[in-house]
C-alpha cells in the first residue's frame, strides 16, 4: 500500500514535470480521490508550480502571431459566421451601380491618389509586394492600409489577408460612432461589381473590427459606408474608408 | 478595451472574440517567453503558444478558478504544451485532480492585472533566488528546461530520489514564501 507521503513526492514531482508517469498516474487516481491531506498537497503543489511561468524573462514575440491567433478566432468565432451567412443571403448589385461606385471611389482623398486607376495601380504593387511574399509557401499574411475620407480624416488601420484560412480582417480606429446606423463593409472587383461583405463591429476600446471570410481573388478594394441598421444591398452614401485588396 | 481578467473570462464564455485580443495583448508576451523559455526555439515556441490561445478559446468552459488566476491558468496551458513539444508527444496525463477550494478573482481593474503580473513576477523571482542552489537548480532544469527526473538525475550525477526530494523541497519553500505574499493560496 502506498503511504501520502509517496504520493505527495509524486504529486511535488508531477506539478513540476506538467504531468506523472503512468504508474504514478495510477498511485494517484487510486489514492489522492479518497484522501484530504493529499488532495491538499495536490492543490498545493499545482498552484505553486503554476505561478513559475510568470517570473520567466521576456522575449518579445514574433509580429504576426497576434495576427494569426486572432484570424482563427475571428474565423471560428459566431460573429464570424454570421458576416459568412449575410455574404451568402445577398444578391450581386445591379451593373447599374457603376456611377455610385465612380462616386464611391472618387470620394476619397486625391492626394491619397484614391481614383479607380490609382487604386488599381496600388493593388498591382501589392500585388508584386504579394508575389515576392508567397513564393515561399503563399501563408504568409497580406496587409495593406486603410486610408481614410475626408468625412473621417482620423481613420487608421489595416487589411489583413490570411490565405491559409482565407480570411481577412478589417481592422480601424478612429471612426466615430454613428448613432442609429452601421458602417457597411463593401468589396470592389470593378467599377461594375460591388459586393456587400458584413458590417464593421465596434470593440469595447474603440476599435472597429470585421472579418471577412473566403477568397478575396479578383477583388481590388474593400471599403466602408454608413447605412441603416441591418445593411443595404448596395452603397447609399460615400466610403468612410477604402483599402486596396493584396492580390492572392 | 479595458477589462478585469473576470471579465476577460465571461466574454471569452459568450464566445466574444474580442475578449481574445485583449488576453493576447495582456498575456501574449508572458506565454510567448515561457514557451521560449522552455524551447530555446522561437518557431516551436510560436506554434505553441498559437495552439494554448486556441485551446482558451475554444474551451474556456474549462477554467476552474480553484486552479489560480487567469494567467496561472494559461502558463499551466503553455507549459505542458511546451513540455509535450520538447518530448515529442501527444500529450500527458495532467495534474487535473480534485483541488481544495480557492477564492475566485473579484473583479479588479485591468490596470490592476498589469501592476499584479509584475509584483508577482518579483515575488516568484525573489522566492526562486532564496532557494539553496541545489534546489533552484533542479526547480530550473524541471520547470524551464523540461527535462525529466531521471534526466536531471544523470545531468547532476545524483541519485534519483535526490532529484524527488529536492523538487518537493522546493516546491515546499516556493510555497510557504509566496503563500507569505498572498500567490498560491489554497483555501480549505
Amino acid at each position: 500500500m502506498t503511504s501520502c507521503d509517496d504520493v505527495d513526492l509524486i504529486l511535488a514531482v508531477g506539478a513540476v514535470s506538467g504531468g506523472f508517469q503512468d504508474d504514478d498516474l495510477k498511485t494517484v487516481r487510486d489514492h489522492v480521490p479518497g484522501c484530504a491531506r493529499c488532495r491538499r498537497s495536490a492543490a498545493d503543489y499545482t498552484a505553486t508550480a503554476d505561478l513559475l511561468g510568470v517570473a520567466v524573462e521576456q522575449v518579445p514575440p514574433p509580429a504576426g502571431l497576434r495576427a494569426r491567433i486572432l484570424a482563427e478566432v475571428y474565423a471560428t468565432s459566431p460573429a464570424g459566421a454570421a458576416v459568412v451567412a449575410r455574404q451568402a443571403a445577398r444578391t450581386p448589385p445591379a451593373p447599374s451601380l457603376r456611377g455610385r461606385l465612380a462616386r464611391l471611389w472618387r470620394s476619397v482623398p486625391s492626394g491619397r491618389g484614391f481614383t479607380l486607376g490609382g487604386a488599381l495601380a496600388a493593388a498591382a504593387a501589392v500585388a508584386l509586394l504579394v508575389v515576392s511574399v508567397t513564393r515561399g509557401g503563399g501563408t504568409a499574411p497580406l496587409s495593406s492600409p486603410v486610408s481614410a475620407s475626408i468625412a473621417q480624416p482620423a481613420v487608421q488601420g489595416s487589411f489583413t489577408y490570411y490565405p491559409q484560412t482565407q480570411t481577412g480582417v478589417l481592422s480601424v480606429r478612429g471612426l466615430g460612432p454613428q448613432p442609429a446606423h452601421v458602417y457597411e463593409i463593401w468589396l470592389l472587383r470593378s467599377a461594375t461589381s460591388v459586393t456587400p461583405a458584413g458590417f464593421l463591429t465596434q470593440q469595447p476600446d474603440g476599435s472597429w473590427t470585421a472579418a471577412i471570410h473566403g477568397s478575396i481573388s479578383g477583388y481590388a478594394m474593400v471599403a466602408a459606408t454608413v447605412e441603416k441598421p441591418g445593411g443595404v444591398s448596395r452603397p447609399t452614401s460615400d466610403p468612410v474608408l477604402t483599402a486596396s485588396l493584396p492580390s492572392t | 478595451m479595458i477589462a478585469s481578467d473576470d471579465r476577460v473570462l465571461a466574454l471569452l464564455a459568450e464566445e466574444r472574440p474580442e475578449a481574445m485580443e485583449v488576453l493576447y495583448d495582456r498575456y501574449g508576451g508572458l506565454a510567448y517567453s515561457l514557451a521560449y523559455r522552455v524551447l530555446q526555439d522561437a518557431g516551436a515556441a510560436e506554434d505553441v503558444v498559437q495552439d494554448a490561445f486556441l485551446s482558451i478559446w475554444r474551451r474556456a468552459d474549462s477554467y476552474r478558478p480553484e486552479r489560480g488566476s487567469l494567467r496561472t491558468w494559461l502558463c499551466s496551458i503553455v507549459h505542458h504544451r511546451a513540455l509535450d513539444r520538447l518530448r515529442g508527444r501527444a500529450g500527458r496525463a495532467r495534474t487535473d485532480l480534485p483541488l481544495e477550494g480557492a477564492p475566485a478573482g473579484d473583479g479588479v481593474p485591468d490596470m490592476f492585472e498589469t501592476v499584479s503580473l509584475e509584483i508577482e513576477r518579483d515575488h516568484v523571482r525573489s522566492a526562486l533566488v532564496e532557494l539553496p542552489a541545489d534546489q533552484r537548480q533542479t526547480i530550473e532544469l524541471a520547470y524551464y528546461g523540461g527535462y525529466s527526473q531521471s534526466e536531471i538525475s544523470g545531468l547532476l550525477g545524483v541519485p534519483l530520489g535526490t532529484v524527488k526530494g529536492r523538487t518537493r523541497a522546493a516546491l515546499r519553500r516556493l510555497r510557504t514564501a509566496l503563500e507569505g505574499k498572498g500567490l498560491g493560496e489554497v483555501t480549505t
